[in-house]
């Protein structure tokens, strides 16, 4: 189990180490964060929504954090299938390599939302630092699981991309503070991590509810990361 | 276009036909994309400055109709051309040791991306078209194909030099960022500020917002700006294509 | 007379960032030849370099130092079939008739002959990623081939086969071998020794003839 949780390490190191990868990893987080600083404010408005300029930068963060998570997911489990099948037949089962390969994604949601909240601390500052920190870790581990998801069922890497990128571009749109909030707003994964991070962006506490919500989104997120995982290690028919 | 170059162009679009999920995406993308960003966005007033300095009251919803074709042009042809590039640099060198010249091999793929780029943009404008219509539709469709070609060629670059991860980030972020962000008349005062002149996306997208909202084309400078950054980024592509079938 | 011709190649490879960057030397004067109608095998322990040796010696990688002369027609088959997954068996013997300049009577009268003599004729219209990994190699072979090359570069290509097909593909190098082909076939079964006409070994980045 820990040598799956290690491989989910591996893969990091095995795209990480392309000294191009790393470089997007950093920089491109780190324009965002910049960019978006100054106009998701007068983006927020447009769409009949409103955000202040350090809940803007914090959102930025978030979305960041989660499209960089979203498509990690996705590779990972491209690259991983056939492996797990065999190592689910060679007697781990499918249910251990499900729950080691979940080990291994938390590991590299931590990575990215590090790399995201350190862009954000250091280009904008942060109210509300630990507060700022989960909010964007739990972006990442919402969109590890979405990305996980596509993987389990989308090998081709230009198809699983456009794929993340657009659930994501639908989910970032319609985000609270974005639009009006109603209708298909309610319904997005990131919706309740979005209130609690712009809330860390104006210095604010949570209240007890958001955390929960956000804590059970995240728990479903992994969850069926988790069942995307098992699906694809699964035994086949007897 | 020799047997050689023909009878693997043929090939190309076989493989791409076979995608139909692919298929799919192309259409469903631009179509969701752009109708739901327009039917979201308020018409809120919105002053801008058209390249010539002409100043203009439109409203951020047409906008937003204008600007969403370019982004989602730009950003899935960028995917793509990262990817069809990879996938061919993998495969197309054995094309070449038996016998394909590099540039019998980098053709096809190019009529590719090419292809796509195009089937991209007119669903794009389709659906844009429901909502919002140009003041003059050959420039704005000139400056969309622009911005199209520019990313698909830098997405073309990516696929040849960094890994699909680093490659699929840039790909995504740069568009948005550039078109999206920088260029975008919905933000800062209505014009893009000097730093973005620096960026592939100005050219197109001044072109594209000033045949949006102006009968008269005065975008002539910002156009040559594109068509430069088009030409230095292709040879760049056929260049390192070249470069990659013929050995290391 | 010599259908492959290799002497003193070199070559080294980059790892690591600097400070701690370092030139890995994996072939350091490595020589080796391949007369017409002999099946020569390249042996050697795993890292030794038989795979960059043969990449070098097909254009795939550039060399450091040293000379190559090939006389003829080269066919080369990977250790990996480097194929397209969306295009069928059929498809890529046409793709690659093409880059040969097969006419289409030529062409034709190969794809056939090989499918049977490999037999997989029931999957001329299945899709590469239909296929298993022993009939995608069986077409990787087969592609290699198609033009009748002078000289064959092999490297591991019978990964996949099934044990027939493994007798099959030992009888098609044979005959071929007696037809005049130079074949080169980076091997590492020591049962196989006594089928090859001689054998190189790769060691410490130099061939040694065993």
């Amino acid at each position: 189990m820990i040598a799956i949780a290690i491989s989910g390490a591996d893969f990091l190191r095995e795209h990480l180490r392309a000294r191009m990868t790393l470089a997007m990893l950093v920089v491109l987080p780190a324009l965002f964060v910049l960019v978006s600083a100054s106009v998701l404010g007068e983006f927020a408005k447009a769409l009949g929504g409103s955000v202040a300029d350090d809940s803007a930068s914090a959102l930025g963060a978030g979305w960041a954090a989660a499209f960089l998570a979203g498509a990690l997911g996705f590779f990972q489990v491209a690259s991983s299938r056939e492996a797990d099948r065999r190592l689910a037949l060679a007697g781990m089962g499918a249910g251990r390599v499900a729950v080691a390969r979940i080990s291994a994604s938390i590991l590299l949601g931590l990575f990215v939302s590090a790399v995201a909240f350190g862009t954000l601390w250091l280009v904008a500052g942060i109210a509300h630092p630990a507060h700022a920190f989960v909010a964007i870790l739990i972006f990442a581990l919402i969109y590890i699981g979405i990305g996980t998801l596509v993987g389990s069922f989308i090998s081709e890497p230009l198809e699983g991309s456009l794929t993340v990128a657009f659930i994501f571009l639908i989910d970032a749109f319609s985000g609270p503070g974005m639009s009006g909030g109603g209708g298909i707003a309610q319904l997005m994964p990131t919706r309740k991590a979005a209130d609690v991070l712009i809330a860390a962006g104006a210095g604010q506490s949570s209240p007890a509810g958001d955390w929960i919500a956000v804590g059970l989104t995240t728990l479903g997120a992994l969850l069926l990361a988790a069942g995307a995982f098992w699906f694809s290690a699964r035994p086949r028919s007897a | 276009m020799n047997g050689r170059a023909w009878t693997a162009t043929r090939m190309g679009f076989r493989e791409q036909l076979r995608r139909p999920l692919l298929l799919v995406l192309l259409v469903a993308v631009p179509f969701l994309f752009i109708s739901w960003s327009i039917a979201i966005t308020e018409p809120t007033p919105r002053l801008i400055t058209l390249p010539g300095g002409q100043q203009l009251l439109t409203t951020m919803k047409e906008l937003h109709g204008a600007v969403m074709v370019p982004i989602t042009v730009g950003f899935l042809a960028g995917l793509i051309g990262l990817f069809v590039v990879r996938s061919a640099l993998e495969s197309d060198r054995r094309l070449v040791l038996a016998g394909f010249s590099p540039g019998e091999a980098i053709a096809p793929r190019l009529v590719v991306l090419l292809t796509a780029t195009l089937v991209v943009l007119a669903v794009s404008l389709a659906v844009m078209a429901i909502s919002f219509a140009p003041a003059s539709w050959a420039p704005f469709v000139a400056g969309n194909l622009l911005a199209g070609l520019i990313y698909g060629a830098i997405g073309a670059l990516a696929g040849a030099t960094i890994g699909r991860l680093g490659g699929a980030y840039l790909m995504f972020f740069l568009p948005m960022m550039d078109i999206g962000v920088a260029q975008n008349p919905m933000f800062f005062d209505g014009a893009p500020q000097g730093w973005a002149a620096a960026l592939p996306g100005y050219g197109p997208t001044r072109v594209l917002i000033d045949s949006a909202f102006s009968q008269s084309f005065d975008a002539t400078g910002p156009l040559l700006v594109a068509l430069a950054w088009l030409l230095v980024l292709s040879a760049a592509v056929i260049v390192l294509l070249r470069r990659s079938l013929s050995g290391r | 007379m010599a259908v492959l011709r290799a002497e003193g190649i070199e070559k080294g490879f980059h790892r690591g960032l600097p400070p701690r960057r370092r030139r890995i030397e994996v072939l350091r004067g490595a020589s080796l030849e391949v007369g017409r109608g002999e099946l020569v095998g390249l042996v050697g322990e795993n890292g030794s370099g038989k795979s960059t040796l043969m990449k070098i010696v097909v254009g795939l990688l550039e060399r450091d130092a040293g000379t190559i002369e090939r006389a003829g027609k080269l066919g080369y088959c990977p250790q990996t079939p480097l194929l397209w997954e969306k295009l069928t068996v059929a498809e890529h013997f046409e793709l690659f008739s093409r880059a040969y300049e097969l006419g289409p009577a030529e062409a034709s009268s190969a794809t056939e002959s090989l499918l049977s003599e490999l037999q997989f004729e029931r999957y001329r219209d299945y899709r590469i990623e239909d296929l298993s990994g022993g009939t995608r190699q069986k077409l990787n072979l087969a592609l290699a081939l198609m033009h009748s090359p002078d000289l064959l570069l092999l490297d591991e290509p019978y990964s996949g086969f099934d044990w027939e097909t493994y007798l099959r593909f030992w009888e098609m190098s044979e005959r071929r071998r007696d037809d005049g082909m130079g074949i080169l076939i980076v091997s590492h079964l020591i049962s196989e020794r006594d089928r090859l006409d001689r054998i190189y070994e790769l060691r410490e980045g130099r061939c040694q003839e065993t």
